[in-house]
């Protein structure tokens, strides 16, 4: 009897949640989208409005001062044929992101290994490497840096233990972009983050597993870390070589502004900036501005594209 | 503790899928274009007829630029306070910090139509193509700013089109200054106004014999924090009566044979071991980092208007002197005339947009021209433009401001007319100067190398301007 009378209610019951469900769903994402105005409006103003504003400028003369003028492809042109110093700076940077890509990945990599071990006091390690990549972008840094490796600094009296001369690193024109690439590993602490996460994420029984097989460390971390860490590998490879192809503060602040000594520093965005602020060609610089978008564009789809071959998810398992 | 809840969390919600990092990049990516304003026409400094006799002024809020360490910044702040005691209607909205990006700065805020009423700048020029700055001549001519006692050479050189829009604040030129106290333990005769290139190169040689291992006669030209490579050659050249461009700034105005003098000049200096190896001089970044303030160089090529700041850094009594000339000098770099002038780098001009010129054009006055206020400022931006100034502070200043206003005295006496107004590429050909000068220092190349890299690059860059 019971159940009989309550067979209709329960489906009336079933039949109404999924609307009200629904209807806070919808209510939901309007709070959201709500909490997400101010953020719309920095986006449409800051980015969104600029953005636009430079591809435009990118076609004119601009001075800052008098109205942009349109002078067609002139300034993309110039870039590529008659610009040694901009060619240079492309030599810089590229330099700068192949080796500090890598390099700060595997450090990262290798800290986030060590970190994960099970030992006392771990969160307090964990926090402590991660300080340098909360300090490293900022211009305090910068300074230091000028400090350690200038020919009284630390790094060569280290070395002269050694029995090394005294060089000064930052101002010798093949040494300085090493010191440069050095402060972008030293900031491996937001990808060693993001790695120790991925490593937790691994199920333990795997391991087990292993062990029982017999298989070694150095086994269970090829064949089990490293294949399963692959999207956070990934992950973390977009993130870094995007963030390298943008590096400004530091060459900026241990070149003071001038991308020396002998143009050895002088990354992409410096000379963009140098265009801008200091030569006054807002419209070159937007032209450099644009070339840079497309190419860190173009090394980002040759990641996803590789991507396929190398990078394991776990949600894909038939390929 | 939180830390691991952190971690947990991170843990939970780490789970990649393609389309999640295909969006993030892409939105990063897109964050790091450049940010840029565009700005409304302008309408041109309109010279309206401006009367002459006393003005009433407006009651106003000026804003006013400058860039300086501290000792111009109280001075200044102290002079427009003494303007306000005297005109109650008229107070200050100051603004004030370090030289680096203060160019930029004002550009931009002249691009956004939110310039000050009246700044200090390095360079006019910018400024002046646009028709932001005021006309000045007409509020002189009617004598509301009183230029008499100023030298006319130096106020010519500041004419652009004819026109006077701005006002050295301070005068200035490129010197060396010279550490006396390494002079003296070398056994060396100080330099005096006027020396030759030859002077020179004796006096570095004779240093080099007196003075210990590990301390250098000189600091290189091209000196980062100092006038850097461009400024001297140009004087260099003015010397041998050649102006540095010709077409209206399209095109070089000297040869190969003139710049590989003018390096070879400075590579065999390096070479004898005279000056500091090209890493230490590129190790300068400020007048703080420099061989010279460090004591291992006594002579340090740079702007006078530095002089207050430098000796305030060190603990010898310093020197300074004019410019080696090539003017009878025999073996190196000789030349037909002396070749130096006032260079002004540091300015004052007034935004031809302002609401109250009258009121802007009374403050210029009366920074430059008040004796009280005079009093206060002294020297913290070079030797005072008119002659009365200048006598009236000379026995309230320092030493080294002493000697910094003999050194303009001399350059004011014989200072060349062959000068000539840059085209606004000149920035740029200066960094390529320096470029240059490093190349060789560093023995990267060659003098004849760098002198046709310089050549072929200096085309590019003048054909790109305006």
């Amino acid at each position: 009897m019971t159940a009989v009378e309550s067979e209709p209610r329960r489906a009336v019951a079933t039949a109404a949640r999924p609307r009200r469900r629904v209807r806070r769903q919808h209510g939901d994402n309007l709070a959201g989208y709500l909490f997400l105005i101010p953020w719309l409006i920095g986006v449409v103003v800051f980015v969104a409005g600029p953005t636009l504003a430079s591809l435009y400028l990118s076609f004119t003369n601009f001075n800052l001062l008098s109205a942009p003028r349109w002078v067609g492809l002139q300034n993309y042109i110039q870039l590529f044929t008659v610009d040694p110093r901009y060619l240079h700076s492309i030599v810089v940077t590229v330099i700068y992101v192949v080796f500090s890509v890598p390099l700060s990945l595997i450090a990262a990599l290798v800290l986030a290994l060590l970190l994960n071990a099970k030992i006392k006091g771990v969160g307090i390690y964990r926090s402590i490497y991660y300080v340098p990549s909360l300090l490293g972008g900022s211009v305090a840094i910068a300074i230091l840096w000028r400090q350690i490796f200038d020919s009284n600094g630390i790094f060569s009296k280290l070395l002269q233990l050694f029995g090394l001369p005294a060089t000064s690193w930052i101002s010798s024109p093949g040494l300085a972009i090493w010191t440069l690439i050095f402060l972008h590993i030293w900031q491996f602490g937001s990808p060693m983050v993001i790695f120790l996460a991925g490593l937790k994420q691994i199920p333990a029984e795997l391991y087990e597993a292993a062990s029982t097989e017999g298989a070694s460390k150095w086994r269970q971390l090829r064949s089990i870390t490293l294949p399963l860490l692959t999207p956070i590998v990934f992950f973390n490879l977009i993130l870094t070589l995007i963030n390298s192809f943008q590096a400004f503060t530091p060459a900026y602040v241990v070149s003071s502004g001038t991308g020396g000594p002998l143009d050895s520093t002088l990354f992409y965005t410096l000379y963009l900036y140098i265009n801008g602020f200091t030569n006054f060609r807002m419209g070159y610089a937007s032209a450099q501005g644009w070339v840079l978008l497309i190419v860190v564009g173009v090394f980002t789809a040759i990641a996803f594209i590789t991507s396929r071959y190398w990078v394991y998810y776990e949600d894909s398992e038939k390929r | 503790m939180s830390q691991q809840s952190a971690f947990a969390r991170a843990r939970r919600d780490l789970t990649i899928t393609r389309r999640g990092l295909m969006t993030s990049a892409v939105g990063t990516a897109g964050a790091l274009l450049l940010a840029a304003c565009s700005s409304g026409g302008s309408d041109g400094g309109s010279s309206a007829k401006v009367t002459s006799g006393p003005v009433k002024l407006t009651t106003a809020k000026l804003a006013i630029s400058w860039w300086g360490a501290d000792d111009r910044t109280t001075k200044t702040l102290a002079a427009l306070k003494l303007y306000t005691q005297k005109h109650p209607q008229i107070t200050f909205q100051p603004s004030y910090g370090g030289i680096v990006g203060y160019q930029d700065k004002m550009v931009t805020q002249f691009s956004g139509g939110n310039g000050p009423d009246l700044m200090q700048v390095s360079d006019r020029l910018p400024f002046i193509a646009n028709d932001q700055l005021l006309d000045l001549d007409p509020y002189i001519k009617a004598g509301r700013i009183d230029l008499s006692g100023a030298n006319q050479a130096t106020l010519d050189s500041q004419r652009v089109g004819g026109k006077l829009y701005t006002i050295p604040w301070g005068l200035s030129a490129n010197c060396f200054f010279y550490n006396k106290a390494l002079f003296q333990q070398a056994g060396v005769a100080e330099p005096k106004n006027g020396w030759t290139w030859d002077d020179y190169a004796d006096t570095l040689e004779k240093l080099s014999d007196g003075l210990p291992d590990g301390v250098y006669p000189s600091e290189d030209i091209w000196a980062p924090a100092g006038t850097t490579a461009w400024q001297p050659f140009q004087l260099y050249l003015f010397s041998k009566g050649i102006k540095p461009y010709k077409s209206g700034g399209k095109e070089l105005n000297f040869g190969k044979a003139e710049l590989s003098e003018w390096l070879s000049f400075w590579q065999g200096l390096l070479k004898k071991g005279y000056l500091p190896p090209a890493s230490d001089t590129a190790e300068e970044n400020a007048i703080q980092t420099s061989p010279f303030v460090k004591r291992t160089a006594a002579l340090y090529p740079i702007n006078s208007s530095i002089a207050t700041s430098l000796q305030g850094l060190m603990k010898d009594e310093l020197g300074v002197v004019t410019l080696p000339t090539g003017y009878q000098s025999k073996q190196n770099l000789p030349a037909k005339e002396f070749g130096e002038y006032i260079n002004a780098p540091i300015i004052i001009g007034a935004n031809a947009k302002t609401q109250y010129p009258d009121d802007v054009v009374d403050v210029i006055n009366f920074l430059i021209t008040n004796p009280d206020a005079n009093k206060i400022t002294l020297m913290s931006r070079g030797v005072p433009l008119t002659q009365a100034i200048t006598k009236l502070v000379t026995p309230l200043v320092t030493p080294i401001e002493r000697a910094m206003t003999q050194m303009i005295d001399y350059v004011q006496a014989h200072a060349t007319k062959n000068t000539q107004a840059f085209p606004d590429t000149d920035g740029q050909i200066g960094t390529l100067m320096q470029n240059t000068s490093q190349s060789v220092a560093f023995g990267k190349q060659s003098v004849s190398a760098a002198v046709s890299d310089f050549f072929s690059q200096a085309q590019t860059i003048l054909a790109s301007g305006s």
